[in-house]
């Protein structure tokens, strides 16, 4: 790590990390067995014994992360930039990718109204638009060609239904 | 004599029209999206697992096979005319393959890619032919101790060998993964966990919808800051005809075999792929010819980049194959797939299935031969590929992911999961942490835990008893030996400089 920022952001993950593996440790012991259970060669364990391992392993590998950038931090610190010159940035969420994950749930959400060819279509077109302005007549055929071919697919040689939406019921 | 009988009897297997033409269809699928940057192996397998669902599971295999060694042969187009490799293991190709390109020899690079690749995945599965027999008649004495031993092992590995990341970040990247894997109706004891009174979870959260979600989906997302600037992208043109002469190719064989049998027994380790092989036989070429015009477009790179990467992707099959451990995110998609389709990769396959596993290895030969006459007259026109705008792969990739996941149990809760993975793949990005350990964990996770459950019994819950199996006690020393060398030898020569 060659950066203040770099360090503070590996403490932040490693209490995620142990956040999250706590959260985790914790739910496995709701893990409630049903009924009597014999000891066979199939279950010798209890069903919370693997959860409550893998949640500990978790907090211990947080410790593990946050440790050693606490250390680093304390010790260099002082000698570290905030920022480091040739950092490469890594966006979480971006202008695209929030209009891609909303329209997305957008069309999650009217999927069963429309039906899939019109919801797909409209999601198709509306994110090619987006992502290059101004070639409609090719964003058009190539969403109803793609989506109808899809359609077809799985419909009539797959056999998995995909909704046909209040329209063509 | 066995291995030419049961290569025989595949070839018969793969020869089938219906087999031939899925083959045929993967290794093409598979050159196409080794050709475009932004689209691998894995994002394809993924996307595609659910047309298979209704296919025969010989030829569908055969097909993900294909684009799996077929995308290994279509990095290297890219890499040499845009300098956009492919896939990861391409970027050899790149350092050599483009400067290649620039000086106008684009076409001599291009047939030398080709030919090392082939030559690459040719001994790459005739090793693969020649191993599978012993490691299946030694993994088929294993018991639920070396089993659970053997998939630990496996997962330090993918920790031990991760790169750009660190070891505590890959391990809860497993944790992750495992944690994923116990929600649900717990397959022992019928309890069910984790899944909040919601009957949706109860069946656990499928591996294709993670894998969709995590690798398919999110990509799309991460490369959307290139979609505005790369869906124009030009190729250098191919000047002159793409053909190798004889005396180039024996110039070139030695340089080709030290570089697929390197390739291949780096492939066999779990979590170990192509981004280390391949330099690892560029630089061992480098010793070999310190003359060369490294850097500045020397041929013998791109042999040593193409014959590895081809031949480790057979290595990656030897593992997957005679234990049904994947090594890889590909493998483990590819595992899944098999799964998905009935198949229980391991030695028990060899015994109970052998038309289908030899009709695969049989595949391979065939794929590799068509994949050869594929690139040698026809790379001009595979190179106009590079130029399919992004933003229509793209949306392609993310109406299948949709399609993919809503057919899995056929809900819309399966989507809305794809959904959060694909944020969690993103936060798993942006914090460093490895998607391949958690994906191989998911998989895993319930063998290991039946194993383990096993285990205990057999060793009448002594972990002396389970220690002391020699089998056991190798795995277990090999797992700690993959954590600590690489770290001592690194402190050792950290502190060697200082001194």
């Amino acid at each position: 790590m060659k950066s203040k920022k770099e360090l503070k952001q590996e403490i932040f993950v490693g209490i995620g990390a142990i956040v999250a593996s706590v959260i985790y440790f914790c739910m496995a012991f709701s893990i409630k067995q049903k009924g009597l259970m014999l000891t066979t060669s199939a279950n010798s364990l209890t069903p919370d014994t693997v959860p409550k391992i893998i949640g500990l392993i978790g907090i211990i590998v947080g410790f593990a992360i946050m440790i050693p950038a606490i250390i680093k931090y304390k010790k260099e610190a002082a000698n570290l930039p905030d920022v480091a010159e040739d950092e490469v940035k890594i966006p979480f969420m971006t202008k695209d990718r929030i209009v891609i994950i909303a329209s997305m749930c957008a069309y999650l959400l009217l999927i069963e109204i429309l039906g899939y060819i019109i919801a797909t279509i409209l999601l198709a077109v509306g994110l090619l638009t987006y992502l290059e302005k101004g070639n409609y007549k090719k964003n058009i055929l190539f969403a109803v060609i793609f989506v109808v071919a899809c359609f077809l697919i799985f419909n009539d040689v797959l056999q998995i239904w995909l909704p046909l939406g209040i329209f063509f019921e | 004599m066995e291995v030419f009988s049961n290569l025989f009897m595949g070839l018969q297997v793969a020869l089938t029209p219906i087999n031939f033409i899925f083959a045929l269809c993967g290794v093409v699928l598979g050159q196409v999206v080794g050709i475009l940057p932004g689209l691998g192996p894995i994002v394809t397998i993924a996307v595609l697992l659910p047309f298979t669902y209704s296919l025969d599971p010989v030829a569908a295999i055969m097909a993900f096979s294909g684009i799996y060694y077929g995308s290994q042969f279509g990095g290297a187009i890219s890499a040499i005319l845009v300098n956009a490799p492919g896939t990861e293991a391409a970027i050899i190709t790149a350092l050599e393959g483009y400067p290649m390109a620039k000086a106008g020899r684009a076409g001599k690079a291009l047939a030398t890619a080709a030919v090392s690749s082939f030559v690459g995945g040719i001994i790459g599965t005739i090793l693969l032919t020649v191993l599978s027999g012993p490691m299946t008649d030694m993994v088929i004495l294993f018991a639920a101790p070396e089993y659970f031993a053997l998939m630990i092992f496996a997962l330090v590995c993918i920790s031990g060998f991760s790169e750009n990341t660190t070891l505590p970040k890959c391990c809860f990247s497993i944790c992750v993964g495992a944690a994923i894997g116990t929600i649900g109706i717990d397959s022992a004891t019928g309890t069910t966990r984790l899944t909040f009174g919601n009957t949706s979870l109860y069946e656990g959260i499928g591996f294709v919808i993670v894998a969709i979600g995590m690798f398919a989906f999110a990509e799309v997302l991460r490369n959307l800051t290139n979609i505005h600037s790369e869906h124009k992208t030009e190729a250098v043109r191919v000047s002159g005809d793409v053909k190798i002469s004889f005396a180039e190719v024996k110039e070139l064989l030695p340089t080709q075999l030290r570089s697929a049998i390197t390739g291949f027994f780096i492939g066999v380790l779990p979590g170990v792929g192509s981004t280390t092989s391949t330099p690892l036989a560029y630089l061992t070429e480098k010793k070999f010819y310190p003359k060369g015009n490294w850097g500045n477009g020397e041929v013998r790179g791109v042999a040593s980049g193409e014959a590895s990467n081809n031949s480790c992707a057979m290595g990656a099959l030897v593992p997957l194959l005679t234990m049904g451990i994947p090594g890889s995110g590909t493998t483990a998609i590819m595992l899944s797939a098999f799964m998905i389709l009935g198949i229980q990769p391991g030695p028990l396959l060899f015994q109970n299935n052998p038309e289908m596993v030899w009709g695969l290895i049989a595949s391979f030969f065939i794929g590799t031969c068509i994949l050869l006459a594929i690139n040698l007259p026809l790379v001009k026109y595979c190179a106009k590929i590079v130029e399919i705008p992004t933003n229509f792969l793209f949306m392609s990739v993310l109406l299948l992911a949709v399609v993919g996941s809503f057919s899995v149990s056929q809900r819309f809760f399966d989507v809305w999961m794809m959904l959060l993975f694909a944020v969690v793949g993103l936060l798993f990005s942006k914090f460093k942490f490895p998607l391949t350990p958690c994906l191989v964990s998911l998989l895993l996770i319930d063998s290991i835990e039946v194993n383990l459950s096993r285990s205990f019994v057999i060793c009448d819950h002594s972990f002396q008893a389970f220690i002391s199996r020699p089998i056991v006690a190798l795995f277990m020393f090999l797992a700690v030996a993959v954590i600590v060398v690489p770290r001592a030898f690194k402190l050792y020569k950290k502190k060697k400089a200082q001194a």
